[in-house]
Protein backbone atom coordinates (compact mmCIF):
# COMPACT_ATOMS: atom_id res chain seq x y z
CA UNK A 1 0.00 0.00 0.00
CA UNK A 2 2.85 2.46 0.82
CA UNK A 3 4.30 1.83 -2.19
CA UNK A 4 8.07 1.78 -0.29
CA UNK A 5 7.26 4.56 1.24
CA UNK A 6 8.67 4.19 4.80
CA UNK A 7 6.37 3.55 7.66
CA UNK A 8 7.04 6.43 9.71
CA UNK A 9 5.93 8.58 6.67
CA UNK A 10 2.71 6.86 6.40
CA UNK A 11 2.06 7.39 10.02
CA UNK A 12 2.29 11.07 9.55
CA UNK A 13 0.35 11.13 6.68
CA UNK A 14 -2.40 9.76 8.52
CA UNK A 15 -2.41 11.82 11.35
CA UNK A 16 -2.61 14.52 9.32
CA UNK A 17 -5.88 13.43 6.90
CA UNK A 18 -7.53 12.08 10.37
CA UNK A 19 -6.62 15.45 12.24
CA UNK A 20 -4.20 14.54 14.32
CA UNK A 21 -1.73 17.05 13.31
CA UNK A 22 -1.92 20.08 11.65
CA UNK A 23 -0.69 20.37 8.19
CA UNK A 24 0.03 24.04 8.52
CA UNK A 25 2.62 23.41 11.88
CA UNK A 26 5.96 24.28 10.84
CA UNK A 27 6.98 21.06 11.58
CA UNK A 28 4.31 19.47 9.38
CA UNK A 29 4.97 21.73 6.63
CA UNK A 30 9.16 20.95 6.90
CA UNK A 31 8.63 17.01 6.91
CA UNK A 32 6.14 17.79 3.51
CA UNK A 33 8.77 19.80 2.27
CA UNK A 34 11.43 17.34 2.47
CA UNK A 35 9.72 14.54 1.23
CA UNK A 36 7.98 14.64 -2.51
CA UNK A 37 6.29 11.41 -2.12
CA UNK A 38 4.54 12.73 0.82
CA UNK A 39 3.79 16.24 -0.39
CA UNK A 40 2.32 14.78 -3.65
CA UNK A 41 0.23 11.74 -1.56
CA UNK A 42 -0.86 14.52 1.14
CA UNK A 43 -2.47 16.56 -2.04
CA UNK A 44 -4.03 13.82 -3.67
CA UNK A 45 -5.40 12.81 -0.82
CA UNK A 46 -6.41 15.83 0.54
CA UNK A 47 -7.96 16.30 -3.23
CA UNK A 48 -10.00 13.41 -2.99
CA UNK A 49 -11.27 14.33 0.18
CA UNK A 50 -12.31 17.10 -1.02
CA UNK A 51 -14.23 15.58 -3.96
CA UNK A 52 -15.62 13.70 -0.66
CA UNK A 53 -16.72 16.41 1.02
CA UNK A 54 -18.81 18.53 -2.15
CA UNK A 55 -20.59 14.76 -2.84
CA UNK A 56 -21.31 14.44 0.53
CA UNK A 57 -22.83 18.24 0.92
CA UNK A 58 -25.00 17.64 -2.44
CA UNK A 59 -26.73 14.30 -1.34
CA UNK A 60 -27.48 15.80 2.36
CA UNK A 61 -28.69 19.12 -0.09
CA UNK A 62 -30.81 16.97 -2.73
CA UNK A 63 -32.11 14.17 0.31
CA UNK A 64 -32.82 17.50 2.73
CA UNK A 65 -35.20 18.61 -0.28
CA UNK A 66 -36.09 16.25 -1.94
CA UNK A 67 -37.89 13.91 1.42
CA UNK A 68 -41.19 13.43 2.02
CA UNK A 69 -40.83 14.44 5.48
CA UNK A 70 -39.75 17.73 4.51
CA UNK A 71 -42.87 18.30 1.70
CA UNK A 72 -45.68 16.22 2.02
CA UNK A 73 -46.07 14.11 -1.38
CA UNK A 74 -49.16 15.50 -4.15
CA UNK A 75 -51.17 13.47 -5.67
CA UNK A 76 -48.99 13.15 -9.05
CA UNK A 77 -45.88 12.24 -7.02
CA UNK A 78 -47.92 9.74 -5.21
CA UNK A 79 -49.48 8.51 -8.18
CA UNK A 80 -45.73 8.19 -10.07
CA UNK A 81 -44.21 5.47 -7.21
CA UNK A 82 -48.03 3.36 -6.79
CA UNK A 83 -46.26 0.73 -9.14
CA UNK A 84 -43.92 0.41 -5.62
CA UNK A 85 -46.74 -0.42 -3.31
CA UNK A 86 -47.16 -4.01 -5.74
CA UNK A 87 -43.87 -4.61 -6.14
CA UNK A 88 -43.06 -4.52 -2.25
CA UNK A 89 -46.30 -6.33 -1.24
CA UNK A 90 -45.50 -9.14 -3.78
CA UNK A 91 -42.11 -9.64 -1.87
CA UNK A 92 -44.66 -10.79 0.78
CA UNK A 93 -45.93 -13.35 -1.02
CA UNK A 94 -44.39 -17.16 -1.24
CA UNK A 95 -41.87 -17.25 -4.15
CA UNK A 96 -42.79 -20.48 -5.06
CA UNK A 97 -46.25 -22.66 -5.52
CA UNK A 98 -46.35 -25.93 -5.77
CA UNK A 99 -46.79 -26.96 -9.38
CA UNK A 100 -49.63 -29.82 -8.28
CA UNK A 101 -51.71 -26.62 -6.87
CA UNK A 102 -50.84 -24.79 -9.75
CA UNK A 103 -51.92 -27.40 -12.24
CA UNK A 104 -55.22 -27.74 -9.90
CA UNK A 105 -55.76 -23.77 -9.76
CA UNK A 106 -55.26 -23.42 -14.01
CA UNK A 107 -57.45 -26.48 -14.67
CA UNK A 108 -60.25 -24.68 -12.15
CA UNK A 109 -59.58 -21.25 -13.70
CA UNK A 110 -59.40 -22.41 -17.77
CA UNK A 111 -62.19 -24.79 -17.95
CA UNK A 112 -65.26 -22.28 -16.57
CA UNK A 113 -63.53 -19.56 -19.29
CA UNK A 114 -63.39 -22.13 -21.99
CA UNK A 115 -66.99 -22.97 -21.06
CA UNK A 116 -68.16 -19.17 -21.09
CA UNK A 117 -66.32 -18.47 -24.52
CA UNK A 118 -67.58 -21.57 -26.36
CA UNK A 119 -70.75 -21.71 -25.35
CA UNK A 120 -71.78 -17.90 -25.97
CA UNK A 121 -69.40 -16.06 -24.83
CA UNK A 122 -68.13 -12.68 -26.70
CA UNK A 123 -70.81 -10.34 -26.19
CA UNK A 124 -68.86 -7.84 -24.74
CA UNK A 125 -66.67 -5.85 -27.02
CA UNK A 126 -62.67 -6.98 -26.59
CA UNK A 127 -60.56 -4.03 -25.21
CA UNK A 128 -57.98 -2.52 -27.77
CA UNK A 129 -54.81 -2.30 -27.78
CA UNK A 130 -53.65 -0.60 -24.19
CA UNK A 131 -56.81 -0.61 -22.36
CA UNK A 132 -57.36 -2.05 -18.99
CA UNK A 133 -58.01 -5.78 -19.05
CA UNK A 134 -59.97 -6.21 -15.49
CA UNK A 135 -61.63 -8.99 -14.15
CA UNK A 136 -64.58 -6.37 -12.29
CA UNK A 137 -66.28 -7.30 -9.28
CA UNK A 138 -69.43 -6.52 -8.07
CA UNK A 139 -70.41 -3.14 -7.72
CA UNK A 140 -70.71 -2.06 -3.99
CA UNK A 141 -74.01 -0.97 -3.05
CA UNK A 142 -74.67 3.07 -3.65
CA UNK A 143 -71.25 3.32 -5.88
CA UNK A 144 -70.90 6.60 -7.63
CA UNK A 145 -69.75 7.32 -10.03
CA UNK A 146 -71.11 5.00 -12.08
CA UNK A 147 -71.64 5.16 -15.95
CA UNK A 148 -71.96 8.23 -17.78
CA UNK A 149 -71.38 11.53 -15.99
CA UNK A 150 -70.71 14.93 -16.82
CA UNK A 151 -68.30 15.11 -13.63
CA UNK A 152 -66.70 12.55 -11.75
CA UNK A 153 -67.39 14.99 -8.32
CA UNK A 154 -67.36 12.36 -4.72
CA UNK A 155 -66.22 8.96 -5.15
CA UNK A 156 -68.41 6.86 -2.40
CA UNK A 157 -70.02 3.83 -1.45
CA UNK A 158 -72.94 3.11 1.07
CA UNK A 159 -71.02 0.38 3.05
CA UNK A 160 -70.18 0.16 6.40
CA UNK A 161 -66.42 0.52 7.55
CA UNK A 162 -65.60 -1.49 10.72
CA UNK A 163 -64.61 0.41 13.81
CA UNK A 164 -60.92 1.83 13.09
CA UNK A 165 -61.10 0.06 10.05
CA UNK A 166 -60.30 2.41 7.06
CA UNK A 167 -61.13 2.69 3.47
CA UNK A 168 -59.20 2.66 0.37
CA UNK A 169 -60.01 3.94 -3.28
CA UNK A 170 -57.95 3.16 -6.62
CA UNK A 171 -58.77 4.61 -9.50
CA UNK A 172 -57.76 3.45 -13.05
CA UNK A 173 -57.34 4.73 -16.34
CA UNK A 174 -59.69 2.54 -18.25
CA UNK A 175 -57.16 3.15 -21.68
CA UNK A 176 -54.43 1.98 -19.30
CA UNK A 177 -52.53 4.42 -20.46
CA UNK A 178 -51.73 6.32 -17.06
CA UNK A 179 -50.66 5.12 -13.57
CA UNK A 180 -53.43 4.31 -11.31
CA UNK A 181 -54.49 6.78 -8.05
CA UNK A 182 -54.73 5.16 -5.14
CA UNK A 183 -55.70 7.28 -1.94
CA UNK A 184 -55.41 4.95 1.36
CA UNK A 185 -56.54 4.93 4.52
CA UNK A 186 -59.96 6.30 4.44
CA UNK A 187 -61.87 6.33 7.00
CA UNK A 188 -64.98 6.73 5.65
CA UNK A 189 -65.96 4.85 2.07
CA UNK A 190 -65.83 7.96 0.24
CA UNK A 191 -63.07 10.81 -1.25
CA UNK A 192 -64.17 13.96 -3.04
CA UNK A 193 -60.89 15.37 -5.30
CA UNK A 194 -60.71 18.84 -5.69
CA UNK A 195 -61.42 20.69 -8.84
CA UNK A 196 -58.01 20.56 -10.36
CA UNK A 197 -57.54 16.50 -9.27
CA UNK A 198 -61.01 16.08 -10.65
CA UNK A 199 -60.15 17.48 -13.87
CA UNK A 200 -56.85 15.71 -14.37
CA UNK A 201 -58.68 12.14 -13.58
CA UNK A 202 -59.35 10.07 -17.10
CA UNK A 203 -62.01 10.44 -19.13
CA UNK A 204 -63.07 6.54 -19.09
CA UNK A 205 -61.77 5.09 -15.65
CA UNK A 206 -62.24 2.01 -13.57
CA UNK A 207 -62.31 2.33 -10.07
CA UNK A 208 -62.78 0.66 -6.70
CA UNK A 209 -63.26 0.51 -2.95
CA UNK A 210 -62.11 -1.66 -1.00
CA UNK A 211 -63.06 -1.76 3.08
CA UNK A 212 -60.71 -3.10 5.74
CA UNK A 213 -61.22 -3.89 9.51
CA UNK A 214 -58.83 -2.30 11.98
CA UNK A 215 -56.08 -5.37 11.67
CA UNK A 216 -56.23 -4.65 7.70
CA UNK A 217 -57.88 -7.72 6.59
CA UNK A 218 -60.01 -6.95 3.43
CA UNK A 219 -63.82 -6.93 4.29
CA UNK A 220 -65.96 -5.88 1.17
CA UNK A 221 -64.65 -4.52 -1.99
CA UNK A 222 -66.59 -3.92 -5.21
CA UNK A 223 -65.40 -2.01 -8.79
CA UNK A 224 -67.10 0.59 -10.89
CA UNK A 225 -67.02 2.42 -14.33
CA UNK A 226 -67.45 5.49 -15.18
CA UNK A 227 -67.05 8.15 -18.31
CA UNK A 228 -66.82 11.62 -18.38
CA UNK A 229 -68.27 13.81 -21.25
CA UNK A 230 -66.79 17.28 -21.18
CA UNK B 1 -45.03 11.46 8.23
CA UNK B 2 -44.64 12.36 11.85
CA UNK B 3 -41.91 9.92 12.24
CA UNK B 4 -40.35 10.17 15.41
CA UNK B 5 -36.08 11.12 14.34
CA UNK B 6 -34.21 11.58 17.99
CA UNK B 7 -35.05 11.80 21.52
CA UNK B 8 -34.22 14.88 23.76
CA UNK B 9 -30.45 14.78 25.02
CA UNK B 10 -29.48 12.33 22.07
CA UNK B 11 -25.98 12.29 21.05
CA UNK B 12 -25.41 12.52 17.23
CA UNK B 13 -24.55 9.21 16.78
CA UNK B 14 -27.64 7.97 18.58
CA UNK B 15 -29.72 10.08 16.19
CA UNK B 16 -28.12 8.63 13.55
CA UNK B 17 -28.53 4.93 14.76
CA UNK B 18 -31.76 5.72 15.69
CA UNK B 19 -33.27 6.79 12.40
CA UNK B 20 -31.51 4.30 10.19
CA UNK B 21 -33.11 1.35 12.78
CA UNK B 22 -36.24 2.62 12.39
CA UNK B 23 -36.18 2.44 8.74
CA UNK B 24 -34.83 -0.77 8.94
CA UNK B 25 -37.46 -2.07 11.07
CA UNK B 26 -39.89 0.17 8.38
CA UNK B 27 -38.66 -1.74 5.24
CA UNK B 28 -38.73 -5.43 6.76
CA UNK B 29 -42.35 -4.70 8.41
CA UNK B 30 -43.34 -3.36 4.40
CA UNK B 31 -41.70 -6.44 3.26
CA UNK B 32 -43.54 -8.65 5.37
CA UNK B 33 -46.79 -7.31 4.03
CA UNK B 34 -47.87 -4.67 6.94
CA UNK B 35 -50.65 -2.61 5.02
CA UNK B 36 -49.53 0.58 7.00
CA UNK B 37 -45.87 0.26 6.65
CA UNK B 38 -46.37 -0.68 2.92
CA UNK B 39 -48.00 2.90 2.87
CA UNK B 40 -45.46 4.62 4.58
CA UNK B 41 -42.93 3.33 2.61
CA UNK B 42 -44.29 4.14 -0.83
CA UNK B 43 -45.00 7.59 1.03
CA UNK B 44 -41.41 7.73 1.92
CA UNK B 45 -40.53 6.67 -1.29
CA UNK B 46 -42.31 9.27 -3.42
CA UNK B 47 -38.84 11.44 -2.94
CA UNK B 48 -37.55 9.76 -5.91
CA UNK B 49 -39.44 11.66 -8.64
CA UNK B 50 -38.17 14.85 -6.74
CA UNK B 51 -34.89 13.64 -6.81
CA UNK B 52 -34.72 12.35 -10.35
CA UNK B 53 -36.40 15.47 -11.43
CA UNK B 54 -33.72 17.57 -9.67
CA UNK B 55 -30.70 15.71 -10.63
CA UNK B 56 -32.14 15.97 -14.39
CA UNK B 57 -32.31 19.51 -14.09
CA UNK B 58 -29.38 19.77 -12.96
CA UNK B 59 -27.72 18.42 -15.87
CA UNK B 60 -29.93 20.54 -18.49
CA UNK B 61 -32.71 18.72 -18.75
CA UNK B 62 -30.89 15.81 -20.43
CA UNK B 63 -33.95 13.41 -20.24
CA UNK B 64 -36.99 14.78 -21.93
CA UNK B 65 -40.22 14.12 -19.31
CA UNK B 66 -41.32 10.63 -20.82
CA UNK B 67 -38.04 9.61 -20.54
CA UNK B 68 -37.44 10.81 -17.36
CA UNK B 69 -40.93 9.15 -16.11
CA UNK B 70 -40.08 5.77 -17.50
CA UNK B 71 -36.69 6.08 -15.36
CA UNK B 72 -38.72 6.89 -12.45
CA UNK B 73 -40.39 3.70 -13.13
CA UNK B 74 -36.80 1.49 -14.07
CA UNK B 75 -35.67 3.18 -10.90
CA UNK B 76 -38.79 1.71 -8.56
CA UNK B 77 -37.75 -1.52 -9.49
CA UNK B 78 -34.62 -0.95 -9.25
CA UNK B 79 -35.07 0.11 -4.96
CA UNK B 80 -37.67 -3.44 -5.02
CA UNK B 81 -34.84 -5.35 -5.90
CA UNK B 82 -32.37 -3.99 -3.78
CA UNK B 83 -34.56 -3.37 -0.95
CA UNK B 84 -33.62 -6.78 0.44
CA UNK B 85 -30.28 -5.41 1.17
CA UNK B 86 -31.04 -2.51 2.60
CA UNK B 87 -29.33 -2.63 6.28
CA UNK B 88 -29.63 0.69 7.59
CA UNK B 89 -26.61 2.38 7.20
CA UNK B 90 -28.11 5.24 5.84
CA UNK B 91 -31.15 6.90 5.85
CA UNK B 92 -33.85 5.67 3.43
CA UNK B 93 -33.57 8.54 1.33
CA UNK B 94 -30.03 8.67 1.54
CA UNK B 95 -29.99 5.18 0.39
CA UNK B 96 -32.89 6.07 -2.60
CA UNK B 97 -31.08 8.86 -3.15
CA UNK B 98 -28.01 6.96 -4.06
CA UNK B 99 -29.97 4.40 -6.36
CA UNK B 100 -31.24 7.56 -7.88
CA UNK B 101 -27.83 9.28 -8.51
CA UNK B 102 -26.47 6.14 -10.19
CA UNK B 103 -29.39 4.82 -12.57
CA UNK B 104 -30.06 8.03 -13.69
CA UNK B 105 -26.35 8.28 -15.16
CA UNK B 106 -26.47 4.44 -16.46
CA UNK B 107 -29.44 5.57 -18.15
CA UNK B 108 -27.95 8.90 -19.85
CA UNK B 109 -25.10 6.64 -20.72
CA UNK B 110 -27.28 4.34 -22.20
CA UNK B 111 -29.25 6.85 -24.22
CA UNK B 112 -25.80 8.44 -24.66
CA UNK B 113 -26.66 11.74 -23.25
CA UNK B 114 -23.79 11.99 -20.59
CA UNK B 115 -22.46 15.07 -20.62
CA UNK B 116 -18.68 15.25 -19.97
CA UNK B 117 -19.22 16.90 -16.64
CA UNK B 118 -22.54 18.43 -14.63
CA UNK B 119 -21.25 21.86 -15.85
CA UNK B 120 -20.11 20.86 -19.53
CA UNK B 121 -23.19 20.24 -21.79
CA UNK B 122 -25.70 21.86 -19.65
CA UNK B 123 -28.92 23.83 -20.86
CA UNK B 124 -29.15 27.05 -20.47
CA UNK B 125 -32.01 26.54 -17.91
CA UNK B 126 -29.85 25.06 -15.53
CA UNK B 127 -30.78 26.73 -12.48
CA UNK B 128 -27.78 25.69 -10.27
CA UNK B 129 -24.31 25.12 -10.64
CA UNK B 130 -22.83 22.10 -10.38
CA UNK B 131 -19.90 22.32 -8.19
CA UNK B 132 -17.54 19.45 -9.40
CA UNK B 133 -17.34 17.31 -12.60
CA UNK B 134 -19.99 14.49 -13.08
CA UNK B 135 -16.83 12.15 -14.12
CA UNK B 136 -14.78 13.24 -10.62
CA UNK B 137 -18.24 12.72 -8.87
CA UNK B 138 -19.12 9.40 -10.61
CA UNK B 139 -15.85 7.77 -10.28
CA UNK B 140 -15.04 8.51 -6.21
CA UNK B 141 -18.90 6.64 -6.02
CA UNK B 142 -18.31 4.03 -7.88
CA UNK B 143 -14.77 3.47 -6.55
CA UNK B 144 -16.52 3.81 -2.94
CA UNK B 145 -18.33 0.70 -3.97
CA UNK B 146 -15.79 -1.20 -5.28
CA UNK B 147 -13.44 -0.70 -2.26
CA UNK B 148 -15.97 -2.30 0.01
CA UNK B 149 -16.09 -2.34 3.58
CA UNK B 150 -14.32 -1.30 6.33
CA UNK B 151 -12.89 1.52 4.38
CA UNK B 152 -16.09 2.03 2.73
CA UNK B 153 -18.24 2.41 5.73
CA UNK B 154 -15.76 4.41 7.32
CA UNK B 155 -15.22 6.87 4.84
CA UNK B 156 -18.83 7.19 4.60
CA UNK B 157 -19.53 7.88 8.09
CA UNK B 158 -16.99 10.16 7.95
CA UNK B 159 -17.75 12.18 5.58
CA UNK B 160 -21.21 11.38 4.38
CA UNK B 161 -22.77 10.62 7.85
CA UNK B 162 -19.89 13.63 9.29
CA UNK B 163 -19.43 11.86 12.28
CA UNK B 164 -16.01 11.98 14.41
CA UNK B 165 -14.08 8.75 14.79
CA UNK B 166 -15.03 8.19 18.45
CA UNK B 167 -18.81 7.95 16.88
CA UNK B 168 -17.26 5.76 13.76
CA UNK B 169 -15.21 3.74 16.18
CA UNK B 170 -18.59 3.14 18.85
CA UNK B 171 -20.78 2.86 15.74
CA UNK B 172 -19.09 0.18 14.24
CA UNK B 173 -17.61 -1.32 17.59
CA UNK B 174 -13.82 -0.57 17.06
CA UNK B 175 -11.44 1.33 18.89
CA UNK B 176 -11.13 4.77 17.74
CA UNK B 177 -7.38 4.46 16.22
CA UNK B 178 -8.60 1.45 14.39
CA UNK B 179 -11.07 3.79 12.43
CA UNK B 180 -8.51 6.53 12.03
CA UNK B 181 -6.30 3.79 10.26
CA UNK B 182 -9.47 1.74 7.87
CA UNK B 183 -9.98 5.80 7.02
CA UNK B 184 -6.63 6.22 5.83
CA UNK B 185 -5.53 2.60 4.45
CA UNK B 186 -9.47 3.26 2.64
CA UNK B 187 -8.66 6.60 1.04
CA UNK B 188 -4.97 5.36 -0.21
CA UNK B 189 -6.66 1.90 -1.75
CA UNK B 190 -9.26 4.54 -2.47
CA UNK B 191 -6.81 6.71 -4.28
CA UNK B 192 -5.42 3.48 -6.59
CA UNK B 193 -8.95 2.42 -7.68
CA UNK B 194 -9.08 6.17 -9.14
CA UNK B 195 -6.04 6.05 -10.54
CA UNK B 196 -7.02 2.73 -12.38
CA UNK B 197 -10.28 3.82 -14.01
CA UNK B 198 -8.87 7.77 -14.71
CA UNK B 199 -5.51 7.16 -14.79
CA UNK B 200 -5.31 11.50 -15.89
CA UNK B 201 -6.87 12.10 -12.76
CA UNK B 202 -4.28 10.74 -10.30
CA UNK B 203 -1.50 12.55 -12.11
Amino acid sequence: MSGGHGSDHEAFLERLLVGDADPGAPEARARLDACATCRQRYQQLRSLTSTLDRLAAEERGEVAASSALAAPPDAAELALVEPLRRLVGSAARPRRVPRALLAAAAVLVILPIAAVLYFGGGTRDAPGPGQVLLGLREPLPGMAPAGAVLRYGTFRADVQVPTAGSCEIVIRDRAGARLPLRIPGLERPEWTPTAEEDSALPDAIVWSLEVFDATGASRRAGDAEASRSR
Amino acid sequence: MSEKLSEPGATPTDDIAALHSADLDLVREARAGRRDAVDRFVTRMSCVPRMLARQNQRIGRALPPAELADLTQDVLVVIWKKLEGYEGRSSLETWAFRVCRLELMNGLRRTRRLPRSLGEGAGDDREEPAPHSHGEAEAALAGLERLGPPGSDVIRLKHFDQLTFDQIAARLGISPNTAKTQYYRGLLRLREILSEERPEASR
